[in-house]
């Protein structure tokens, strides 16, 4: 009896499971554009997001059952703002751009900057300067009124930060996220004046001491310059980054919402804008992704929140004061899990990164190699809970994109670097292209990578992109389909050499169709794609999309 | 360039109430055990969080520090802690006199064990070669154990003695190179054996005859003179992947009112590290400490070099198998776990002799253990390890929190 209960309880289960296949997908669309009062500002910690995200996050995963199980079963939790065909729609997270309609040249290469830089007709004043941290810096205004951060590059690796943030943000942008306008400038040290209101505080960890503060000096100034510019050039290679628009409330968590705004309804761990940033970061090797290197911005007119990545220094080749290693990219910064290994196995287990040399052939760029890379294997300096409910259709979300660069484009982010070795140049966009190349090869052969399904006519035609981007050999390569009512009765099924199917007419009489898509090639490990379309106007119209990868 | 969205919106749907959940309700009420067994470590996670964030982002040690020092930097105090010598601290006073600094570290452990040293430093100058060092020093050891003297003898030959020791000496240091320097020192010592207060381990006054044991009986008084050669050719001393270190002692403590316990000592142990592989090291050490007594002297027995301890075999406490000279010889291999955390394996054989050509290989003791150390490049911070011997195994933990 009890056999029978569960059995009817499976075939309920499974003919729901069919059913809800059958049906497009409909998806509730919010508008995320209610003004809203001005948010409290967020100040996380560097310290307790890698404690909280590396130790507390993760044990809360482990033992979140129905999270494990739905790992388990390969059914894990998809992101949840995307549209009814698994899109994501332009939000102030993220903008559609490159993969949808391929950005020029002179786009990528001027990225978010609508200005050429800091004005460099009249004298910059200086308004604080930062001698402390990682690098040295100073925020500016120029005779527009515009303000911005200056970094400069280590003494010993010109080029190498700034041209990293540069090239990286340009990437970033293209790929569609919000980035600062980041300007390479160059700046004769006479240019500086100091703003009458300009202060030097003076910090002191003796709280019996009130803190103190002075009028900024020459000889404060002097010392900062002298610190990035020891040899006395007369013009520095500084990276200018603009001061964002708005007010800024502090950065973004890479887990839930931002209670103080109602627009924030998506836990940022479900969206897919962060986690398939993981692919895009993973590509331009952007692994100092601490919540810190992220901003939120209140704009005062609109009254809504713009979120931002920020701070690309450490990316590429670059570990912001010195060329990065083989172990960027390959462990957390406090890897739980390569030190038990370590400590277990006494040593004896070496890790990949350890064993790699530190190549730099060109200090400009710094260190730059592909051995080591694994698309999914790639991990950020601090654990970021978004990264690890990825998803194969997040991966491929992201793949799309990344792989959506083409050489040129890739050269013309690249020359916004103003690398003045033109063979670092070409070595970083070689860089780039191999690790495009293997995300692609990757993803697109462990994702269904049919895309851009359009029916035209009598016929639905779509893209491969494994072939479109030389992931995959097109003769080797069929597409088997299958065609239900809207009742699961099959209408038709085969197996097409080519990237189009022929719809029949009288298919027509029904609300819709749902066509199954799964190419089959070697080494694609895939499920289908089911496409649903509509009958519309003498055609047909696509109506939603489920992947089921 | 912003594109318009291509996938436009089904239909506006109003706001939900609140953040769109990514789950069932059955699947959240699912998850309610897993919620409940993870509140607990939770808690202990967001007490970690907030003492490191105390120690990293409002650097509350070094607000300690500062805290612990005087506003002009001349004076102040920093904790220490460590198996040995219990738990104490540093009392420091820069420029006290003549421009020297003055230092007293002060400790006390288990049952009345204390440590003393003062120390007035003189910094080198122009007309000065190099630093001068005074130093006064009280070291109370209530429960010291002898164990007889001789490579074999047993522990349960154990007596206890509580020995207190005073001490004045005048050091001169010189730096031969950038890792060399040399050390000449001269001093005045006196020591005490008395009774001690151990309710486990018999007495030494009932264990031998008045007589029968040299300098259980008086209080003696040394002069001392030694010259220490030190070298430090490692990397980074915190963590050494290659390099070397050695100290060689000589020594000369002359009896002032009886002749009968002068005697010399010779001391020499060196480290060699080398690299395996990626930072995995293997350190060799060798050491002999050897006292020789001239003539008809006799040497204390407090005085009799010894195997066991923190610094020789590690799975036996200090004091035991002590004789005229020891040999030991330790293999330590070390790992990284983390950057500044490191794994470490040792094993240490050693033996006592009482006449150099007594020289066998029969009979040695040996000791291995593990352990964690945290170091930074000046040096280490935190180690415990794990000692084990024939006879016990031992908790060893080092913390210095004033690098």
């Amino acid at each position: 009896m009890s056999v029978r209960v569960l059995l009817l309880c499976c075939l309920s289960l499974l003919t729901a499971c069919a059913s809800r296949l059958l049906s497009p997908p409909l998806l509730p669309f919010y508008p995320a554009d209610r003004p809203i009062e001005k948010p409290r500002n967020r100040d996380p910690r560097l310290v307790r997001e890698i404690i909280d995200k590396g130790l507390d996050y993760q044990l809360k995963q482990i033992l979140d059952l129905p999270r494990t199980m739905r790992k388990l079963a390969g059914r894990p939790y998809q992101a949840l703002d995307v549209d009814p065909f698994d899109e994501l729609p332009n939000s102030s997270w993220f903008t559609n751009r490159n993969h949808l309609r391929p950005l020029s040249l002179e786009e990528i290469r001027r990225g978010p900057n609508r200005e050429t830089g800091p004005d460099t007709t009249g004298p910059w004043q200086v308004l604080s300067l930062k001698s402390a941290g990682v690098t040295p810096g100073m925020t500016i205004v120029d005779p527009r009124g515009h303000r911005y951060i200056l970094k400069f590059d280590p003494p010993d690796f010109p080029e190498l930060a700034s041209g990293a943030e540069v090239v990286a943000s340009r990437l970033f942008h293209a790929a569609g996220y919000n980035v600062p306008e980041n300007y390479i400038a160059y700046l004769p040290p006479s240019r500086l004046t100091i703003a009458p209101e300009a202060r030097i505080k003076i910090t002191t960890l003796d709280k019996r001491q009130p803190l103190q503060e002075r009028p900024m000096t020459r000889e404060d100034l002097e010392q900062v310059l002298r610190r990035s510019n020891p040899t006395g050039k007369e013009r520095i290679r500084v990276l200018a980054s603009r001061f964002l628009p708005g007010a800024p409330v502090g950065p973004w968590s890479y887990t839930g919402v931002r209670t103080d705004d109602v627009n924030d309804l998506y836990p940022h761990e479900h969206r897919r804008s962060v986690r398939g940033l993981y692919v895009v970061a993973s590509w331009i090797n952007h692994a100092d992704m601490k919540e810190e290197n992220t901003l939120d911005m209140y704009a005062r007119e609109r009254r809504l929140i713009t979120h931002y990545l920020i701070d690309f220094g450490a990316s590429l080749g670059s570990n912001s004061t010195n060329p990065s290693n083989p172990r960027r990219g390959r462990a957390n910064s406090l890897d739980i899990k390569d030190s038990l290994l370590r400590l277990f196995t006494l040593g004896l287990y070496v890790h990949d990164y350890e064993r790699a040399p530190k190549l730099v052939r060109f200090p400009s760029v710094g260190y730059l190699e592909n051995d080591l890379f694994r698309p999914n294997g790639w991990k950020p300096m601090y654990p970021v809970p978004a990264f690890e409910n990825l998803t194969g259709r997040d991966a491929f979300w992201a793949a799309r994109i990344v792989t959506s660069f083409t050489d040129a484009q890739i050269e013309a982010a690249v020359s916004a670097g103003q690398y003045s070795n033109p063979d670092a140049a070409a070595h970083l966009a070689r860089f780039l292209r191999e690790r495009r190349d293997r995300i692609g090869r990757y993803w697109f052969a462990r994702v269904n990578p049919l895309d851009r399904f359009e029916p035209r006519g009598d016929e639905l035609r779509f893209v491969d992109l494994a072939i479109l981007h030389g992931c995959a050999d097109a003769d080797s390569t069929r597409y088997k389909y299958s065609v239900h009512s809207p009742h699961n009765e099959l209408l038709a099924e085969g197996i097409s050499t080519r990237a189009a199917l022929s719809l029949e007419p009288s298919w027509n009489h029904f609300a819709y169709v749902v066509l199954s898509l799964l190419p089959q090639r070697p080494n694609l490990d895939a499920k289908p794609i089911l496409v649903y379309l509509r009958p519309h106007e003498g055609g047909w119209k696509a109506v939603g999309l489920r992947r089921l990868d | 360039m912003i594109s318009s969205n291509p996938h436009p919106a089904i239909g506006d749907t109003l706001l939900p109430p609140g953040p769109i959940r990514h789950r069932s309700l059955a699947e959240e009420t699912l998850a309610l055990p897993g919620t409940v067994l993870y509140l607990p470590f939770h808690l202990i996670f967001v007490a970690g969080e907030t003492v490191a964030s105390a120690v990293w982002e409002e650097r509350i040690l070094d607000r300690a520090r500062v805290w612990l020092t005087t506003a002009d930097g001349r004076a102040g105090i920093r904790p220490l802690a460590s198996t040995q010598v219990g738990t104490g601290a540093r009392l420091f006073y820069k420029d006290l006199i003549f421009n020297g600094d003055a230092d007293l570290i002060s400790s006390r452990g288990q049952e009345k064990r204390q440590h003393h040293l003062f120390t007035l430093s003189f910094p080198g100058r122009p007309q000065h070669p190099g630093p001068l060092a005074l130093s006064l020093q009280f070291r109370q050891e209530p429960k010291e154990t002898f164990f007889d003297s001789g490579h074999d003898t047993p522990r349960s030959a154990s007596s206890a003695y509580l020995q207190e020791e005073f001490s004045f000496k005048i050091a001169h240091r010189r730096r031969l190179g950038r890792a060399l320097s040399l050390n000449a020192l001269l001093g005045y010592q006196t020591v005490d054996i008395g009774t001690s207060i151990s309710q486990l381990t018999p007495p030494i006054q009932s264990r031998y005859l008045p007589g029968q044991l040299p300098g259980l009986d008086d209080r003696l008084h040394h002069l001392e003179a030694a010259l220490l050669l030190r070298a430090l050719f490692v990397d980074v001393p915190g963590s050494p992947v290659h390099g070397n270190r050695s100290l060689i002692r000589l020594g000369y403590k002359r009896s002032i009112d009886d002749d009968d316990f002068s005697h010399f000592q010779f001391m020499i142990h060196t480290e060699q590290f080398f690299e395996l592989f990626y930072r995995r090291t293997l350190s060799l050490r060798l050491g002999t400490d050897w006292r020789f007594a001239p003539g008809p002297d006799q040497i204390p027995f407090y005085n009799l070099a010894s195997l066991g301890g923190n610094e020789r075999l590690r799975g036996y406490r200090r004091g035991r198998f002590r004789d005229q000279g020891v040999i030991f010889t330790a293999a330590t291999y070390k790992y990284p776990i983390w950057k500044l955390l490191d794994g470490e394996l040792f094993y240490e054989t050693g033996r006592t002799f009482h006449q150099p050509n007594d020289f066998t290989l029969e009979g040695w003791k040996y000791s291995w253990g593990a352990g964690l150390r945290l170091w930074v490049p000046r040096g280490l911070i935190f180690e415990q390890l794990v000692a084990l011997s024939a006879e016990e195994t031992r908790l060893i933990f080092t913390f210095k929190a004033d690098l």
